[in-house]
């Protein structure tokens, strides 16, 4: 029973985590179209920037907040000069976003080395709770509750705000927003920059569990898309359902049947492309 | 008409002859391969470093003959490691290489250098070095994995480890420190043996499969930043207080210490190096080593060091001669040096041989982390016998 308990929280916790990544992807393919790979580059650059603010200031909520707009801010310059150039045209943008994950990955290795890098907890959540003899770090637990949190703030903004009912309509049809006085060109900045964010806290919340390192944006990157294409693109129920089955598949899968831990997560995932190609809560 | 051509051949042996003694004045050149950049490159710069240390306690001069060290990047991969390799060979005709650390760099580099008939000295742990390949200008200076792994078993024995669990790489390393578990406690009494992929960053899934009340402790094979990373997540999910962690090779060295949490008091090991040894060959290891790079060396900066020490050894035993391969290679299996840890020298098939010692992370005077060294296990010879 422990056993089970202990490993569904491991899995929980990992979810949550892919959950911030997978969220920012869908948000950006849901209302600008554009499959933008260079999704695992921010959740590496944001772990970085978090550790080196961490390392100067001392403060993990410094490390969080200014790790993660700066990479939102990256994201402002890249949406605004670059990809703008390339308005839905999915392939040259896939690939220039595919360009830009390569050139960060080789700019990370040459800033801060190819030695892995953990950051460390904030002090408050250093220890591990004994729930009647069941050890676990509350740093993870914490990770769940914030996940929780994100994904709370997440729904209200969609669905309860002007901004959120704007960003609705661009995803529903861009063209119709903008007559209708919606600055959609402005929405991209903020959406793009705002998926930025989010993958960027996911790295530097992920850092005192999986560790900043050369490689880290790929390995993300091939799982944010396994979420997404499992809970639908452009769906934030579906990033946050997407990111708890595969985080518990990816945790179940290792220590069930460690010779097959890939598969584990792959397999359902052909699986529910082959009955719903859209995904779980994609739309048709 | 047959006659010119005798003086000529003449001529040209005599001219040789002569400008012999200047060839014999050229530099020593040695290869030294290691990843500078890349994953693997927190232990592959200091590990060259050390060599270059070792060099620069001759005054780079060896049996009167200046020696040239040419660096080389292998990234960690056995394609830019083949093709730096060649490089080295072909172009700038190195005499000798004393490279690598990466076991598939290693695999893939050696089928090339017994071809071309190079001296090599390698730091690879890969045990396959001495017993498929067996080629007579490969020699290992670092423990092979059976090596260690067996050395560590019995070292687990002796505080009275009877049922143990493994994780480890899922690479020749780790499969093969199972073997030896396997040999030394009895199938049976590996509960349990775990092989996550190399760069697995989350641990979480395997530790929590550990159940305590069913092992006397856990052995993990796996290196680098995994090392601290697993200590870490052992200590969070409440093990170190139950059940020892025993860390494989070189899994407690010097420069990893410093990321490993201050609950990992007591993590185990048992290697050929331990820093902390009061001897004067040690002393001047660690206080060259310091002065130049400002670091204390680990086990990887102690093999690098001692390939080189031994290397240096058979340069002088042939007078420099390290054209004549033959000689050289003959000299480098007989050599014998005492290094920082003790004597030490090659096998019948050019595997290292050398005290080991049991290692326990304790709390230094001045606060930190370090190796404090237990009982001297003398002479570990890779076990042929078990693993032939």
């Amino acid at each position: 029973m422990m056993f089970w308990v202990l490993q569904s929280l491991n899995g929980i916790s990992y979810g949550m985590l892919l959950f911030l990544l997978a969220s920012g992807l869908s948000l950006i393919y849901g209302l600008m179209k554009i499959l933008n790979l260079t999704h695992g580059s921010f959740y590496l650059l944001g772990g970085y920037v978090g550790l080196a603010v961490l390392h100067l200031t001392k403060s993990f909520i410094l490390a969080v907040l200014l790790g993660s707009l700066a990479i939102a801010l990256l994201g402002v310059v890249m949406e605004r000069f670059l990809l703008r150039r390339l308005h839905l045209q999915e392939m040259p943008q896939t690939l220039l976003t595919f360009g830009l994950l390569f050139i960060f990955s080789d700019l990370a290795m040459l800033i801060w080395g190819g030695n892995p890098q953990t950051v460390p907890k904030p002090e408050l959540f250093r220890h591990s709770l004994d729930i009647g003899g069941m050890v676990y770090p509350s740093y993870r637990l914490f990770i769940i509750g914030f996940g929780l949190f994100v994904a709370a703030v997440l729904w209200w903004v969609q669905e309860g705000t002007r901004i959120g009912a704007m960003v609705r309509a661009g995803v529903d049809n861009e063209e119709i927003a903008r007559a209708l006085g919606i600055n959609v060109s402005l929405l991209f900045t903020l959406v793009f920059a705002f998926g930025a964010f989010l993958a960027a806290l996911g790295g530097v919340m992920g850092g005192p569990i999986v560790g900043v390192y050369p490689g880290a944006d790929f390995e993300v990157l091939l799982l944010g898309f396994v979420v997404v294409i499992i809970g639908g693109l452009g769906s934030l129920r579906g990033a946050l359902v997407g990111g708890l089955i595969v985080g518990l598949l990816d945790n179940f899968g290792k220590v069930l049947f460690p010779e097959f831990a890939l598969f584990t997560i792959f397999a359902p995932m052909a699986l529910i492309l082959a009955v719903r190609p859209t995904g779980l809560f994609g739309k048709e | 008409m047959q006659s010119m051509r005798l003086m000529a051949t003449l001529g040209v042996a005599a001219f040789a002859s002569l400008i012999q003694p200047a060839q014999a004045q050229e530099p020593i050149r040695i290869g030294v391969m290691f990843p500078i950049t890349g994953p693997i490159s927190a232990q592959g710069r200091p590990e060259r470093d050390a060599i270059k240390q070792a060099f620069e306690e001759e005054n780079n001069i060896i049996a009167g003959r200046k020696v040239e060290l040419l660096y080389e990047d292998s990234a960690g991969r056995p394609d830019t490691g083949l093709t730096k390799v060649k490089a080295l060979v072909e172009r700038n005709n190195v005499h000798l290489l004393v490279s690598e650390l990466v076991s598939a760099v290693g695999a893939a580099v050696a089928p090339y250098v017994n071809e071309q008939k190079i001296p090599w000295v390698s730091t690879v742990a890969l045990a396959s070095l001495t017993r498929e390949m067996k080629s007579p200008y490969i020699f290992r200076y670092v423990p092979s994995s059976y090596q260690y792994a067996t050395a560590a078993a019995e070292s687990a024995k002796k505080l009275g480890w009877k049922k143990v669990y493994l994780i480890g790489w899922n690479a020749p390393p780790g499969r093969e420190t199972h073997e030896a578990l396997k040999k030394a406690f009895g199938p049976e009494n590996v509960i349990d043996a775990m092989f996550p992929n190399v760069g697995t960053s989350d641990y979480a899934p395997y530790i929590s499969k550990m159940d305590p009340s069913k092992a006397d402790g856990v052995f993990a094979a796996m290196w680098g930043a995994d090392a601290p990373r697993i200590t870490q997540q052992y200590v969070e999910y409440g093990l170190s207080k139950k059940m020892p962690l025993f860390g494989i090779a070189s899994f407690t060295s010097e420069e990893l210490l410093g990321d490993m949490p201050p609950e990992s008091e007591g993590l185990l090991s048992s290697y050929t190096y331990c820093g902390t040894l009061d001897t004067p060959e040690n002393k001047a290891f660690v206080e060259g080593y310091k002065s130049r790079y400002k670091e204390l060396p680990g086990s990887y900066q102690y093999m690098g060091y001692m390939a080189a020490k031994m290397v240096i050894q058979a340069i002088k035993d042939v007078n420099g001669k390290v054209e004549d391969r033959q000689a050289f290679t003959n000299a480098l299996s007989k050599v014998q040096v005492k290094g920082p840890m003790g004597m030490t020298s090659f096998d019948e098939n050019r595997g290292m041989v050398g005290d080991f010692y049991a290692l326990k992370v304790v709390k230094g005077p001045d606060g930190r982390l370090q190796n404090s060294c237990g009982e001297r296990i003398p002479q570990v010879k890779d076990p042929y016998h078990l693993f032939p």
